[in-house]
């Protein structure tokens, strides 16, 4: 029988028939299937928490539901989201432990790309209940964030006119403000925040928008706003691998190996197929919403473009994607990685 | 559900320590005597007395809600009462165990910005003195001023602890001594200090050089630099610059993670890679049958490692064949402790490779994925994928070794 985050018992498991139909459903919901098979970043702790919310039978449609439930309940939006825990996801954590030195140095630079379309119920709440309780916090900031809220042309035509008039810097000092005080002031916490090492990055960042969202694994429909935002494990906190837990009901997720050693974190799949085998592959690191100062941002430029739009360009299929970065995994870590999976799809 | 298992009592306690602290860490008008009292473990839940304070202090800051400001916090609280001179004042009921833990706190933290001085004027005062439990206060001085250094006034005592005379004061070992030359300051924030770590590593060859198993003691203090710095792409590349430049010696050269290195496109078209002697005929006779002329552009490590240039494409070939090579080379898997047994045993596995039955390459082979995947992937083209694997197997490995044979020979 198949595995189930990498372990092969139970033998039958319970999760069997759900992960047959799912792989049978369509591209996106075999790659998830694909991922809870083989993903042992999963420590048997958090798959009984995990498993709590699973019905029994189940069926595909009742592992998607508890999937969602459990990333929006015990990741996105608890204070202390699960993979913080060193007892349920002590294998993940970066410097989760007591070092004596610390694990990592502390000084050690991420980077995070922050999506500003992503950010609409924020700017709602900036607009409204933040602009009632926090009077002239933002000064007119939001005043005019379109009252449509679903609708993407608007929300576009907002960020086009702050991110592309000469008063940027005002606009991300007052997004990074409003973020801080929803989420951590208002304890209205958004988990987890996705990372890589600027080291890592670095090439990257010359490489424009579109590449940023590519080589971070970042699937959206439409172009966007991005800001990179650059801080240290310092300023981070607790910072773990992720787990296919951590991503939810997302397709672009791919776990690591057991070949990548902890503390290179995860692996983005590149949306990009048109690669080296053996390009270098970045580290992926998720760890808990923290405060940004307009320093995170502006300490990239001039030397580096630090916000951009995205232009949406066409991808390969996810099945395309998937063989690929599977194929950069085996580049990367030799035959061991197809026999943990033989195949990403 | 999780919040309602009883088996996670270490969560309750860690979490009550974070909460506790954090309030704490959040009161502007805190007094040193409270800080006193979370350094002897007066302020913690019951616990126990299995484990230190400055464990459970940790913890809590791990869980904190801010972990980040609250360790900032925190560090400037340890500065403030490392500003009362307590080497001189002893302060608490036991003063030991409040040095103790305050110097493992420190050693926890890594804020050099505000510990780095305090720590600085204790280990210059050279008044510390007693134990904790047994173990010197000295040590904990070792391990707080690890990771708080401002710049590098402290590399000489941690060059003492790695050659094995250690330093006339603090209290170290080996390990102690790679640990505090990885968390020297660089020239750039979050950089690791590369001169610095390349001397370090040559003078642990020098201390490692009669040990039988020192490829793999190396293997692991090199890991323990590295893992200080993940995710950074460009340690393969700085490693071998800086085995060339600092001069290490041979089989300290064939630990290293990587030795067949791709470095960035050239302004001149190709590829340039650093790689191990024994890759050179291979790389050759590619070219013969390939029709490219491989450029050495540099020896590096006493000609151990060259610097190649070569097209695009052919990097591409060479990389595959390199990766199962390179596995075999690893101290983990050849914990032989001279370059030459290391030499041969990679010798030895190219003859099994050409031993291996044609069929076998045609089933994809669990030793030959990489080849395939690798040579498909860029080809985007199986049969001509097929065409080289099958070509290399037959001619190009057996030529290669042939070739490292003689060249073995003759060097």
């Amino acid at each position: 029988m198949p595995p189930v985050f990498g372990r092969y018992l139970p033998d039958p498991h319970p999760y069997d028939a759900a992960l047959a139909q799912m792989r049978a459903a369509g591209e996106g919901e075999a790659a998830v299937a694909v991922n809870l098979m083989h993903d042992h970043r999963v420590s048997p702790g958090r798959e009984s928490a995990f498993d709590t919310m699973v019905a029994a039978p189940c069926s595909a449609d009742d592992l998607k539901l508890a999937l969602v439930h459990y990333q929006k309940t015990r990741v996105q939006t608890r204070r202390l989201p699960h993979y913080v825990y060193d007892r349920l996801n002590g294998d993940n954590l970066l410097n989760g432990r007591v070092g004596v030195p610390p694990l990592v140095k502390p000084d050690l630079a991420l980077v995070r790309v922050l999506d500003l379309n992503g950010l609409r119920r924020v700017f709602q709440w900036g607009q409204t209940e933040g602009a009632t309780k926090y009077p002239g916090q933002w000064g007119r900031t939001f005043e005019r964030f379109p009252t449509t809220g679903g609708d993407d042309l608007a929300l576009m035509d907002f960020l086009d006119e702050k991110m592309g008039g000469r008063s940027v810097e005002g606009f991300v000092r007052a997004v990074l403000d409003l973020l801080d005080v929803y989420g951590r002031v208002e304890k209205k916490p958004f988990q987890p925040t996705w990372a890589t090492t600027w080291a890592a990055f670095r090439k990257h960042a010359a490489e424009g928008p579109d590449r940023w969202h590519q080589v971070l694994g970042m699937e959206k429909p439409g172009p966007c706003w991005l800001l990179l935002l650059k801080y240290t494990v310092k300023d981070a906190g607790t910072v773990a691998r992720p787990t296919q837990l951590d991503a939810g009901w997302y397709a672009s997720h791919f776990p690591s190996p057991p070949q990548t050693p902890r503390n290179e974190g995860g692996h983005p799949m590149d949306l990009s197929t048109s690669l080296p085998a053996d390009d270098n592959l970045l580290p992926e690191y998720v760890h808990k919403q923290i405060h940004h100062p307009l320093s995170h941002w502006t300490t990239l430029a001039p030397s580096f473009q630090n916000y951009g739009r995205t232009t949406a360009p066409h991808l390969p299929s996810l099945s395309d994607q998937r063989h690929a970065h599977h194929r950069r995994l085996g580049g990367r870590y030799g035959a061991g990685v197809r026999g943990w999976m033989s195949s990403p799809m | 559900m999780i919040e309602q298992n009883q088996t996670w009592p270490r969560h309750r306690n860690t979490e009550r320590i974070g909460s506790s602290l954090e309030e704490w860490l959040a009161r502007p008008d805190w007094t040193l005597e409270e800080a006193h009292h979370w350094l002897q473990g007066h302020s913690l839940p019951p616990v126990g007395h299995d484990e230190d304070a400055y464990v459970w202090i940790l913890r809590g800051l791990l869980l904190a809600e801010e972990r980040g400001e609250a360790e900032a916090e925190m560090a400037r609280r340890m500065a403030a009462v490392l500003g009362e001179r307590p080497d001189l004042a002893r302060p608490g009921l036991r003063p030991e165990e409040l040095l103790f833990n305050l110097l493992m706190v420190c050693a926890g933290l890594g804020f050099p910005e505000h510990l780095g001085g305090p720590l600085l004027d204790l280990y210059e005062r050279r008044e510390l003195r007693g134990d904790w439990m047994g173990v010197d206060l000295r040590v904990a001085l070792t391990a707080a001023l690890i990771p708080n250094q401002l710049d590098d006034r402290l590399l000489p005592v941690w060059r003492s602890m790695i050659d094995g005379r250690g330093d006339e004061y603090l209290i170290g070992s080996v390990a102690h001594g790679i640990d505090g030359v990885s968390f020297l300051p660089a020239a750039e924030p979050g950089e690791p200090p590369l001169d610095e770590i390349g001397a370090a590593l040559k003078a642990l060859s020098v201390h490692l050089h009669d040990e039988p198993d020192r490829r793999v003691e190396f293997k692991a203090y090199l890991d323990r630099v590295l893992s200080r710095y993940p995710g950074r792409p460009s340690w393969n590349e700085e490693l071998v610059r800086l085995a060339d430049s600092h001069e290490w010696p041979d089989w300290a050269v064939v630990s290293l993670p990587s030795l067949c290195v791709r470095l960035d496109r050239t302004a001149r078209g190709g590829r340039q890679l650093f790689l191990w002697e024994i890759y050179l005929p291979l790389v050759k006779e590619f070219g013969n049958e390939f029709g490219f002329e491989p450029e050495i552009v540099a020896a590096l490590c006493e000609r151990k490692v060259f610097q190649l240039r070569v097209p695009e494409e052919a990097a591409n070939y060479i990389a595959p064949f390199t990766t199962v090579l390179e596995q075999r080379r690893q101290p983990g898997s050849t914990p032989l402790p001279t370059y030459s047994a290391v030499f041969g045993a990679v010798t030895d596995l190219m003859s099994e490779i050409e031993l291996l039955p044609k069929s076998k390459l045609k089933d994809g082979s669990k030793r030959f994925y990489p080849f395939l995947e690798l040579m498909g992937s860029h080809e985007g083209d199986s049969d001509r994928a097929a065409e080289v694997l099958e070509h290399a197997h037959r001619k190009i490995l057996p030529m290669n070794r042939a070739g490292v044979k003689a060249a073995a020979k003759t060097s």
